[in-house]
This record gives C-alpha cells, structure tokens and sequence, in this order.
C-alpha cells in the first residue's frame, strides 16, 4: 500500500467518524427538542382539558355573557388543533408558529373571561372555580417554564445546525432549523393569563 | 440580579474555598510534622543528648493526621448518608405532603412540579412543617434523586403564590448545585478535623491506674492544639462555603423563575420576621440543619450571608423589610376579603385547623339576636327534666365506662345538642347511625344536670385529643354539622366550638406572655378593647348584661370611650380570645375574678343561671385559668 493510500484511508476514516459523530450529535439535541416539547404538550393538553369546567362553572354564574364564554371555547379548540398538528412535526417551523398565533388568541379569549370573572363576586368565591384557577395558574406556569426549557435546547440545536462543519451534514441530512416559541422571557409573554382571585 | 454572572461568581468562590480546604489539610499535616519535631529536638537540647529521628518519623506523623482527618470524615459521611432525605424531614417534624387536602397545600405540590420542570430536576418528595410558623424551608438528601423539600406552615400561610415559588426555587437551587451533598461532605471533614484535636486530649489524659505517659504528655499538646486551629479552621471555611452556595442558590432561583420578585419577597418578610423575633423554628432543630435551610440564625459562624447582603445582591440596591401578615387562602398581595379571611388561631389550633380545613372561613353562621336563650323559640322548649340523681349517678357510671371511640364521638356530639331541637336531633342520629346503642349513650347524656354536663365535655374531649388527627378532624365536621344543623347557634355553642377546636388542636407551646403589667388598666387600649368585645359577647349570657358589662370594663377604661355593648361576630370573637390567651398568665384570673364577682352583684336573687356560669366556665377554660371557687361550686368535676 502507497502512502497515499494510507493518508487517504486515514483520512476517510476520520471523515466517517466525524460525520457519524455530528449526526448523532444533532439527532440527539433534536431529540432534546422533541422532549421539550412533549413536556409543553402534556401541559397544554391539561390546559385545554381545564378551560371548558372553568367556562362550566362560570356558565353557572354568568349565564349570559354568552358570546365571551363561546369565544373562549372557540380559541381553545383552534389552538388544540394547532396542538395537533405541531405533535406530529415538533421541529418544523410553520407548525410551531401557527400554533403560536393560536395560542395567542386563546390567551386574549382567557383574558377577557377573567375580566368576567372579576365582575361576578359570587363566581369569584365558588370554591370550584378556585380550584380551578389554581391548578389553570400552575399549568400555565408549567407551560412557560417548559417553554424555557425548549428555547434553551432549539438554540443549541440551531447553533449546532448552523456552524460550520456540522452544517454540511444538516442540510445533507435534512436537520432543518427549528423554530423557538416566542418571546418566553417577556414578562407579558410569561404570565399569560393572571388566575389570581 | 444577572445570574449567570452570579452563579459564575459563586461557583469560582467555591472552588477558591474548596482549595483552601486542600491547602488547611496540608498545612496541619506540616504543622504537626514541624511541631513534633520541634518537640523532638528541644528534648534533646534539654536533656544534651544528640537524638536521631526515630524511622519513618515524619511518614507516620502525616499517616496518622491524614487517617483520622480523611478516615474519620468517611466514616461520619456514611452515617450522614444512611439518614436520607426523607429521614431528616420526618426527624424535624414534617408531614409528607401525598395529596393535598386544601387549597394551600395543592398550590404547594403544584409549585414543587413547576420548579422540577423549569430545573429539570426530578420532582422532589414534599414535606410541610405543621408546628412551625416562621416562614423557612430547607432541601435535604443525598441525590436529586432522593431529595425532598420541606416547607412551613407559616410559609403557606403568609407567602403569596410568586414568593412561594421564589422559596421553592431556592430550595430546587440547592439540590441543582448539589448543595446537599457538598455540605455533608464537608461537615464530615470538619467532623475528621474534630477527631486530631480529639487524639491530642485522649493522649493527655491519665490512663486507668492513673499514669501519663511520657509521650502522651510531649506529643498530646502538639495535636490538641494543630486539631484545635485546624477545626475551627474547617468550621469558618464550611461556614463560608454555604453562603457561597446560598448565594448560588438564590441565583439559580432567579434562573429558574425568571424572576426576583418571587425570593426577594421571601426574604423582605423573612428580614421583617427577623426583625420581630418571629423567625424562631419551634421543632426544626435549626442549628443542626442550618446550611439547608433558607435563613439560619446569624453568628461568626453563620452559613447565611445576611438577608440584607442577599437582597441586595438580588435587586442591586437596597431594599425594605416587607410585613408578612397571614393571607387569606388563595388570597393574593393586599386585597381583602372579608368572607375568607382566615380566623386567627393559636399556632397548634392552626397548624390542625390548617390540615383539617376548618380555620378557613368562619364555619359558622353568625347567630341572630333572635337567637340569644331567652327569645330563641326552640332554646325556650324545656327539656323533659324528670331525671334523678339516682339517674344521674347511674348515666355518668356508664358514661364513665364509654367503650370505643364510636361511643365516645357519639356521647360528645350529644352533649352539644341544642335541648328541644329536633333538627339538631335528627343530625344527631344521622352522624351516629353506626352505632347500636346511640340512643343509650344519648339518653344518659340528656340525663346529665348543668352540675355535670360541661365537666363531662371537658373530660370527654380530653380523651378524644388522643386519638389521631384525622379522628379529631373527623369529629370536628360531624360537630359542626350538628351543631348547626337547626340553622342557628346559640351564643354558648360558640364558646362550646371554640373550646373544642383548641382541645382538640394539637398541643403547642402558648406564646410566651410579656410581663410587666399588673393591672388590666395599665395594658394597651388595643389590648382593653378587645377584652371589652370579649366581654361584651358573655353579656349575652349573662344576666342584666348590660348593667354587668359597664360594670367590668368602665374600671378599666377610665378616661377612655367606653364601647358600646356589642356582641362581636365569629371572626371578632376570635380575635378577642385570641387576645385574651396572649394577656400575662398573672392577669387572666383577674379578669376571670372580675367577670366573676360582677356576675354575682348583677344577678337576680338566688343562685348564678346556668347559661351565666356556663359562659363563665368555658371563658376561663379558654384562656386557661382556673375557676374562682364562687364558680367552681356549681360544678362536679368529673373523675376517671
């Protein structure tokens, strides 16, 4: 065997565990993601399970502010079936955004039953109500604090994806940039809706 | 607060003390090395005698120092181990939180899966800290994996739900940065320290026929003293390495909650507690597990930078203390609720009433005037009171004989049956439809005489405070059921309920009472007044009420506005008591001798009516302080 021969099987060798190696470094880190976004996922699934026995319990005081209670229950199925779809696909960036935007109405909707909620006195003190709100305020939390978490692992999945070398095996394997959540260390983005009686 | 530079800062500062660690075990190496040798050579100056070292001199001086520092550190490390996490928050008095039973506590579980999210920690098991009222809470165990978090009662009770996030936070930032196992390790290395200076003082001491050995008696001070410098060496380096690490915590709460609010309010209303000697921990053996917990007490060796330091450090200027009133459940910052205001019990009654759900929300309807003895309509129907005392001695034989708690719950739930009232009677039946012979136990209660019948309820609960706590709480919503159940409450079954609530609470140590006055004149106006409230309720019970009212307090609030005469409602009553039990033990029996006497004055002729001495008795029994014997003598106490 020549030298050349040598080198260049050297080389190749060397090619082949690097590529190994970065492949596996970005399936894992989208892995991460997936994880991360499973976690969010059981929070929101929770949190769509909860909003229609909070609508329920308010129907009961507040019968006829009709139209915010339906409106509530609409944005919270949009959003459940932007859920769906991001499920399926957690690193592809248009579902992510979409079920962003819908979030974002479902939150609104939330907002404007809350200011409901405040007009009613007795509805404020039904004991269900408040164990509901409890436990809507901690999945909320929940859900930013997964939110955190999922930023955290997209940006080091990105910032692997993106450098060069690896960005080679990316786009020849098909690791496509993943979208972030929007704006979780914003205050405003954070507290989503307030739940506190 | 930037954390991460925070968290870089504390995390160098360890390594930095941690090295000194390294640097104090060689330099007492090399002190005891160089002492000894020193030693060696000044016995040979004294005695002119050339000594050679003896083989291997300075190899066995540093063998022994390193086996009893590092070989005693091991040991001490596997006995910290076997405790456990768990172990150590059972030791300290704490309840495992499995499933919430109120409001508070499932906040409390909730918060702890937040934070083991945001951390991405596994969920740490859940400990509260019934007794304790202080707001603290402390992180114990090995691992993360066997980690749990224990929290006061006063923490649930005062903190809004963001600080209690803040406190939890803190606590997921010490078993982040493995504080735990960190702290173990070096309080068993400073137990090894402990163990050099412990040798030199064995070598010292005379042995069983009474003799000092020569070389125990030139070797022994060299490592009494190198033992003693280097322990108290590695006591002030651990000291500072857990404020490092409180430091890190309080950063790592910031990271995990994106906020700073949440601890910088703990910390405003742990300072305030401070500040009023309120952060006292009744159980929690706090020196012990001082580098666990969110503030420890502050000395030359404290394992917490001061509170101030530490709000600052978070908020980058300096901040206030911040009151720490209890909140209403669920209540959030400063929005008063009237209807939910939790009524203020002595500790032990809240730390049942807490777990048991009767604290929250004055349980009882408020009684009408109507409803006073004399107007009431159902009050008014007598009791068939065509017992004697034949009856009476026989009843309470049998009543003596109670067999079981079934018997006993149902005897207690009989003595508070309103007379004549059917509805109270039907709920009567209702609680005790188990029992076979309720109706036996019944029928003797109703033939028990006034003489008797609060003795016997003094003496019945008495017994049921043994059972266990859920008995207790058990008991307590049957009662109340029964109680209310004809949809009002007489003023006496208030007294009645009260007195309940605090026999049956577990039993706590009272506040300690200032000293200082002698004279119920001479207290606070604040202190006055709520005795006059207090007093104004008995004067529904007792006869010319008025009359007798103006009589108690006008002495005691001279030059001041008298209050009108009005009964207080529940949570008035309560604070009134509340009152009342903190007034100096020496002062109790004279407002008790007072009532008393001025009681005896305003009656009609003849002997005190029941419902008056009744009033009375449960008043005193409340704050705790025996009977004047005017009163005494309308009771037989109960025996056995």
């Amino acid at each position: 065997m020549s030298t050349v021969q040598v080198v260049s099987v050297v080389v190749l060798a060397v090619l082949v565990f690097w590529g190994v190696g970065a492949y596996n470094r970005l399936v894992r880190l989208r892995n991460v993601i997936g994880n991360a976004f499973a976690q969010i996922d059981v929070q929101l699934k929770r949190r769509y399970d909860l909003i229609p026995n909070l609508v329920e319990v308010a129907r009961k005081y507040a019968a006829h502010e009709r139209e915010t209670l339906e409106s509530v229950i609409a944005a919270r199925n949009q959003a459940k079936s932007a859920a769906d779809a991001a499920r399926a696909r957690p690193a592809a960036a248009g579902a992510v955004t979409s079920l962003a935007v819908a979030e974002q109405a479902l939150t609104g909707a939330m907002g404007r039953l809350m200011v409901v909620v405040e007009a009613y006195p007795e509805l404020k003190a039904d004991q269900n109500l408040r164990e509901l709100a409890e436990e809507l305020t901690s999945t909320e939390n929940k859900i930013g604090f997964a939110r955190q978490v999922f930023n955290d692992a997209t940006l080091d999945y990105n910032n692997a994806a993106q450098q060069f070398p690896t960005n080679l095996m990316a786009s020849m394997f098909g690791f496509r940039e993943a979208a972030m959540l929007q704006s979780t260390t914003a205050d405003v983005e954070r507290a989503p809706v307030k739940v506190q009686l | 607060m930037r954390f991460r530079q925070a968290q870089d800062d504390a995390r160098r500062a360890t390594q930095r003390l941690l090295a000194l660690f390294v640097l104090l075990l060689a330099a007492l190496v090399v002190a005891v090395n160089a002492l000894l040798y020193g030693v060696w050579r000044g016995l040979g100056w004294l005695l002119h005698w050339e000594l050679p070292l003896p083989p291997l001199f300075f190899e066995t001086n540093t063998l022994v120092v390193l086996m009893f520092v590092l070989g005693g550190a091991l040991v001490e490390l596997g006995r910290l181990r076997s405790g456990g996490g768990r172990h150590v928050a059972q030791w300290a008095g704490g309840r495992e939180l499995l499933d919430a039973r109120h409001l508070s506590e499932r906040r409390l579980l909730n918060i702890v899966d937040e934070m083991a999210i945001a951390s991405s920690l596994p969920r740490p098991a859940v400990f509260v800290l019934d007794r304790e009222d202080a707001i603290n809470a402390f992180a114990a165990g090995w691992t993360a994996d066997d980690a749990v978090v224990a929290v006061t009662q006063g923490a649930l009770e005062r903190l809004t739900r963001d600080e209690l996030q803040g406190l939890v936070a803190h606590e997921f930032g010490h078993i982040h940065g493995d504080d735990l196992r960190l702290n173990m390790q070096l309080l068993a290395l400073v137990w090894g320290l402990s163990l050099v200076h412990g040798y030199g003082h064995k070598l010292l001491e005379a042995d069983e026929a009474g003799r000092r050995s020569a070389f125990g008696m030139l070797v022994g001070p060299v490592f009494v003293a190198a033992g003693l410098l280097g322990w108290l060496a590695g006591q002030l380096l651990q000291a500072a390495v857990s404020r490092q690490r409180e430091l890190l915590a309080d950063a790592c709460a910031v990271q995990f909650t994106r906020s700073r609010e949440g601890l910088g309010g703990v910390l405003r209303k742990v300072w305030h507690q401070a500040g009023r000697h309120e952060d006292r921990l009744v159980r929690v053996p706090a020196r012990l597990l001082a580098a666990m917990l969110l503030q420890a007490p502050a000395d030359w060796l404290a394992t917490h930078p001061p509170l101030a330091e530490r709000l600052r450090r978070l908020y980058g200027r300096p901040v206030e203390p911040l009151p720490a009133p209890r909140l209403a459940e669920g209540q959030e910052a400063d929005e008063p609720r009237r209807d939910l205001t939790p009524v203020r019990m002595p500790a032990g009654a809240m730390a049942m009433a807490a777990s048991a759900g009767v604290a929250y929300a004055a349980p009882m309807p408020s009684p009408s005037p109507a409803a006073s003895p004399a107007s009431a309509p159902e009050a008014a129907i007598p009791e068939p009171s065509a017992t004697t005392e034949q009856d009476e001695r026989d009843a309470l034989a049998r009543l003596a004989r109670l067999n079981g708690p079934g018997e006993l719950r149902a005897a207690l739930l009989a003595l508070l049956l309103t007379p004549g009232s059917r509805r109270e009677r039907r709920a009567w039946q209702e609680e005790t439809s188990g029992l076979s012979n309720a109706r036996t136990v019944r029928e003797d209660v109703r033939k028990l005489g006034p003489a008797v019948r609060l003795p016997w309820l003094d003496q019945l609960l008495g017994r049921l405070a043994r059972a266990p706590l859920p008995d207790r709480q058990a008991f307590m919503a049957s009662a109340r059921r029964v109680m209310t159940a004809d949809g009002q409450i007489r003023p006496i079954d208030r007294l009645v309920w009260l007195l309940m609530r605090q026999r049956l609470a577990d039993a706590t140590s009272s506040p300690p009472a200032a000293a200082g006055h002698h004279d119920i004149a001479e207290t606070s106006l604040h202190t006055r007044r709520e005795i006059a409230r207090f007093t104004a309720f008995l004067a529904r019970l007792v006869p010319d009420g008025e009359a007798w009212y103006v009589s108690v307090m006008q002495p005691w609030l001279a030059g001041e506005a008298l209050p009108p005469c009005e009964a207080p409602d529940g949570d008035g009553l309560v604070h009134a008591l509340q009152e009342l039990q903190s007034l100096p033990w020496m002062l109790r029996p004279v407002l008790v001798r007072t009532w008393t006497d001025a009681a005896l004055r305003h009656k009609p002729p003849g002997p005190l009516p029941n419902d008056a001495c009744d009033a009375l008795r449960l008043a005193a029994r409340l704050i705790d302080t025996p009977l004047p014997p005017e009163l005494a003598r309308h009771y037989v106490e109960a025996t056995g």
